[in-house]
């Protein structure tokens, strides 16, 4: 009996942590304007393209976190359709209590502004079962050579796609100077390096010489660099931010979106 | 067989995965659907007059407009004239940031004077595709 209940609590827990982890992820964005007028314009492929991008990581991220003990292909699916279920239908609920849809809007406007919700919402309900990355999976088992990848590409995608759809990147690009770009994406590097100089990534520092320790910083730069920029174009891209833009403009609208991108893959490193 | 693949798995967890299935196999038919339909015709308005009532200092014309296109408009400028047989017509316009395809949007048009007195029409002043 007592082990029923418990079995039950651990249920209802999972999906409290499901819910409240879908809402804190996605929240600042269904609450931003350009979100919704989004839906008015993407190009149905852009977003199939966001959802093919995501979905895969999402079942990465599952793997390596999940909920589950279990950490079979077909367990790491269930979690991702679990997440996305409790994403897409969190979503639908916020956005018609803002009155953003609505029943006498066309229904594929409806889908299209649930979708582009429901990708943050998903990660957060996923990461939420996990506890924020605490999950029943074995961390000190042997990850894949990918999963490092995987871990900064969520990272990026995550805080980029909290502020790629804003017209501020457009605007924060348009008002610096090429000295400021270049600033900035100094910056972005600087604090790329405190996060592995800080984190846990890096190992046992003092015992390392001093060119294994540089070696070591500049491949977690390198590679948190070359993610986070890949991602930061794929989102360009998605949100129509790099149509007809001068070379001068597109190198500062990207250096903007590395900003954000960049500090989430460096941080994701460290926390999943 | 899903009992056999994940002995497990709690039923709920089953069920609500197979509705998350559901939806995105339904979100990416929608969107494949609607990409392949799509066929850029520009926006087209269609304006229908309602209702025109008096106020103190004037009259309200109240008009719902269709968006027949395939494409959304941004910044749309809409404009409204009246032809009066005598005295001096009147032309009024009004602004929205986005109009969708398929969407009906309300507007009001104020006029100083009777529009059953003379002839109103309706047409887009501007927008871009966004």
């Amino acid at each position: 009996m007592v082990t029923m209940e418990t079995a039950a609590l651990q249920e209802w827990r999972s999906v409290g942590r499901a819910v409240g982890g879908a809402v804190v992820f996605s929240l600042p964005l269904m609450m931003t304007m350009e979100m919704w007028w989004l839906a008015y314009y993407i190009p149905p492929v852009r977003l199939l393209a966001l959802l093919a991008f995501s979905l895969p990581l999402f079942f990465c991220v599952s793997r390596l976190i999940g909920f589950n003990e279990n950490s079979g292909v077909v367990d790491n699916i269930i979690d991702v359709l679990v997440a996305y279920a409790f994403g897409f239908l969190i979503s639908a609920g916020s956005l018609l209590l803002f009155n953003t849809i609505s029943l006498s809007m066309p229904a594929q406007l409806n889908l299209t502004s649930i979708t582009l919700q429901a990708i943050p919402a998903t990660l957060g309900a996923l990461l939420g079962r996990s506890e924020l990355g605490k999950g029943k999976h074995d961390p000190k088992e042997p990850k894949h050579k990918g999963d490092k990848t995987v871990v900064l590409a969520v990272g990026a995608l995550f805080l980029g796609l909290n502020v790629s759809p804003t017209d501020e990147i457009v605007l924060i690009a348009r008002q610096m100077s090429d000295w400021h770009s270049l600033g900035l994406f100094l910056t972005t590097l600087v604090v790329m390096l405190m996060f592995a100089m800080g984190g846990s990534y890096i190992v046992n520092a003092r015992h390392k010489s001093t060119k294994v320790l540089i070696y070591s910083y500049a491949r977690f730069c390198g590679s948190t660099f070359l993610v986070s920029l890949l991602v930061s174009l794929f989102l360009l891209w998605v949100f129509g931010h790099l149509e007809m833009m001068a070379f001068s403009d597109f190198v500062s609208i990207v250096v903007v979106l590395l900003f954000p991108a960049g500090i989430g893959a460096a941080a994701a490193k460290i926390i999943i | 067989m899903l009992k056999r693949l994940m002995p497990d798995t709690p039923i709920w967890e089953k069920l609500v995965g197979i509705v998350g299935l559901v939806i995105i196999l339904l979100t990416i038919s929608s969107l494949v659907n609607s990409a392949l339909r799509k066929n850029g015709d520009s926006p087209v308005f269609v304006f229908e007059v309602m209702e025109t009532t008096q106020i103190s200092n004037g009259y309200l014309v109240h008009v719902e407009v269709t968006n027949t296109g395939d494409l959304t408009a941004e910044s749309i400028e809409l404009g409204a004239h009246l032809k009066l047989p005598e005295g001096e017509d009147e032309r009024v316009s009004v602004s929205v940031e986005y109009f969708v395809p398929g969407v009906v949007q309300e507007f009001r048009f104020y006029f100083s004077q009777d529009p059953a007195l003379g002839e109103l029409s309706f047409y887009p002043l501007s927008f871009h595709i966004p």
